[in-house]
């Protein structure tokens, strides 16, 4: 399996949610001393792997930072000695069970912000929503941790200077983690770790795409096979992508509203490849396809063919969903458009260079529509079917680079409107009186009432499709139940 | 017979039915597939330094086929063993 932002969220929340378990019960042969010495002792770093995430996705500079005051403490904390020293009661004694178990999560943020690196920065409206989202999700794990730690904290005069920072955190995150699950979900959690070793479709990607850019990026390898190889990928991938979109759509995993701002796109984009797949016949770009961009191709075509077609056409939804987690492919797919709109990037610029460059481009004689153009040595070649050098401006060449701009602004339409299926499907949320509740998959903070319920189970309802959940909230100090999974 | 001649009109019905596969309205999606096929044939053409030589389209893209098979069959001691077997692999998966 593919590990994502999104699967990696789902474990640091998992863990986050057993630890809050934890706290309610008493570990063995563990003071309460030991156990908080334990979780200050791993808070500067779950702090730095926190800003890490934070910081991972730049931002536009316009936008307001929602995690402004949630970054100064926790750079507060990183920078906080005192925590890990030995004046604090406990902190002496081999690693607890509980600095372990942050340390944990810490390691797992640490990942998510190395996946997070390459991403570019977040410039539109559903990759402002997207880092707000993940945001929310990082900060909802520190404001979980930061409550546990508080309330192990107890009143040990020691701890007082702590207790002040974990206070700090509580009532800066507070508000960001009580974000509704349904408003997180967002493109980032399909960054994934792909390796180009793997033989899934993310795999085949991964291969594709940069054997494509390369290709059709070098002024010497560019050929007509290596610009219609890309648009027939082109093709092929919004097809696939748009089949998948269907399934899940139609077992209840996108909401339909989104699907159905997202299928015109995804045809507009189709439509605007495929002139690009058949060239006009009067113009021609000579050269020998290149291996690599072919051999990967023809991988990923295959890859696509074997799991997702069968008996000459795409698999139907309830296939589909039997043979893979649909959430995870439409992720994949997602992956694989953003993939596109690099190519269509590369495209795009492959052709502008061929187009408005003397002599690159070859066109059929017969076919030069420029008058100052048609000299004697056009007409003869014309007479023996000969082909030409294309004049600047001619129309035959700028009809190809139009075509090759319009696929590029369809293919990031589509890309963006793609993007925006990441939000999780809808349903009611269910909002407790608990201090923090599980939903699906992610801690969502609610104010404390008077009766307070910490935690809450989380079980499978049996039909519906993948992930649906149902909660039955628990007292707090009753029988500790195993964290729910997404 | 010309070989090189017969080997240009292949190339022509070829890219033939690459425009007809990628203009078919095929909700099943296999016109994509076998566009995509053509194209790898289309590849292996140019690695022999074929030059196309234009045709009007042929009322489909397996007739278009069809013609380029013919033509391949007219040129046979010109053509590579693999261009032969591509194509009607090609024509096999058309005609399923």
């Amino acid at each position: 399996m593919t590990a994502t932002v999104g699967t990696l969220l789902d474990d640091v929340h998992a863990r986050a949610w057993d630890l809050c378990s934890r706290s309610s019960g008493s570990e063995e042969g563990t003071s309460h001393e030991q156990l908080a010495a334990g979780y200050l002792a791993a808070w500067p770093r779950l702090a730095n792997a926190a800003l890490r995430v934070l910081d991972a996705v730049h931002v536009e500079p316009v936008w307001l930072d929602d995690a402004s005051a949630v970054r100064e403490v926790l750079r507060a904390i990183a920078d906080e000695k005192s925590l890990a020293s030995p004046s604090v009661a406990g902190s002496e004694v081999a690693p607890a069970a509980s600095e372990r178990a942050v340390r944990a999560i810490a390691t797992r943020l640490g990942v998510i912000a190395d996946l997070l690196s390459g991403q570019p920065a977040a410039r539109t409206e559903v990759d402002r929503a997207a880092s707000l989202g993940l945001q929310a999700n990082v900060v909802a794990v520190v404001h979980a941790v930061a409550v546990t730690t508080l309330a192990a904290l107890g009143d040990q005069q020691e701890f007082e200077t702590a207790r002040w920072l974990m206070r700090g955190v509580v009532a800066r995150s507070e508000r960001q983690a009580a974000t509704p699950t349904l408003e997180r979900a967002g493109r980032y959690e399909d960054v994934a770790a792909i390796s180009s070793e793997d033989r899934s479709l993310d795999g085949a990607i991964a291969r594709w795409l940069p054997a494509t850019v390369v290709a059709l990026g070098s002024p010497r390898r560019v050929t007509q096979s290596a610009l219609q190889f890309a648009a027939g990928d082109a093709l092929i991938l919004i097809a696939t992508a748009g089949t998948v979109l269907y399934a899940a759509t139609q077992l209840g995993l996108v909401p339909h509203d989104l699907a159905d701002r997202a299928r015109p796109t995804l045809v507009g984009a189709h439509e605007a490849w495929r002139p690009l797949v058949s060239w006009p016949g009067t113009v021609r770009l000579h050269g020998v396809r290149d291996v690599e961009q072919f051999e990967a191709s023809r991988q990923l075509r295959q890859v696509i063919t074997d799991n997702l077609r069968e008996n000459r056409g795409w698999l139907p939804p309830g296939t589909m969903a039997d043979r893979f987690d649909l959430a995870s492919l439409l992720g994949s797919l997602r992956r694989g458009m953003h993939g596109l709109g690099n190519v269509s990037v590369a495209h795009f610029q492959a052709m502008d260079r061929l187009v408005r460059s003397p002599g690159q481009l070859w066109i059929a004689a017969s076919a030069v529509t420029q008058s100052a153009y048609r000299g004697s040595a056009t007409i003869e070649a014309a007479c023996r079917k000969g082909w030409v050098p294309m004049p600047p401006g001619e129309p035959a060449g700028l009809a190809l680079l139009a075509d090759a701009k319009q696929a590029l602004a369809a293919t990031a339409v589509a890309v963006a409107a793609l993007d925006a299926t990441s939000a999780a499907a809808a349903s009611p949320s269910q909002r407790g009186a608990g201090a923090l509740q599980w939903d699906r998959g992610r801690i969502v903070a609610f104010g404390a009432d008077d009766h307070p319920r910490l935690f809450e189970t989380v079980q499978s309802s049996e039909p519906a499709g993948a992930r649906s959940e149902r909660r039955a909230p628990v007292r707090l100090g009753g029988p500790q139940q195993s964290s729910p999974r997404r | 017979m010309n070989g090189s001649l017969e080997l240009a009109r292949a190339l022509g019905h070829v890219r033939n039915a690459v425009v007809a596969f990628v203009a078919a309205d095929d909700p099943t999606g296999e016109s994509l597939f076998l566009a995509a096929e053509c194209l790898d044939l289309e590849g292996l053409f140019a690695e022999l330094g074929v030059e196309q030589e234009f045709l009007d389209p042929e009322r489909d893209a397996a007739t278009s086929l069809a013609a380029a098979s013919e033509s391949l069959a007219a040129a046979r001691p010109l053509v590579p063993l693999a261009l032969w077997a591509r194509l009607q692999a090609v024509r096999a998966r058309a005609a399923r």
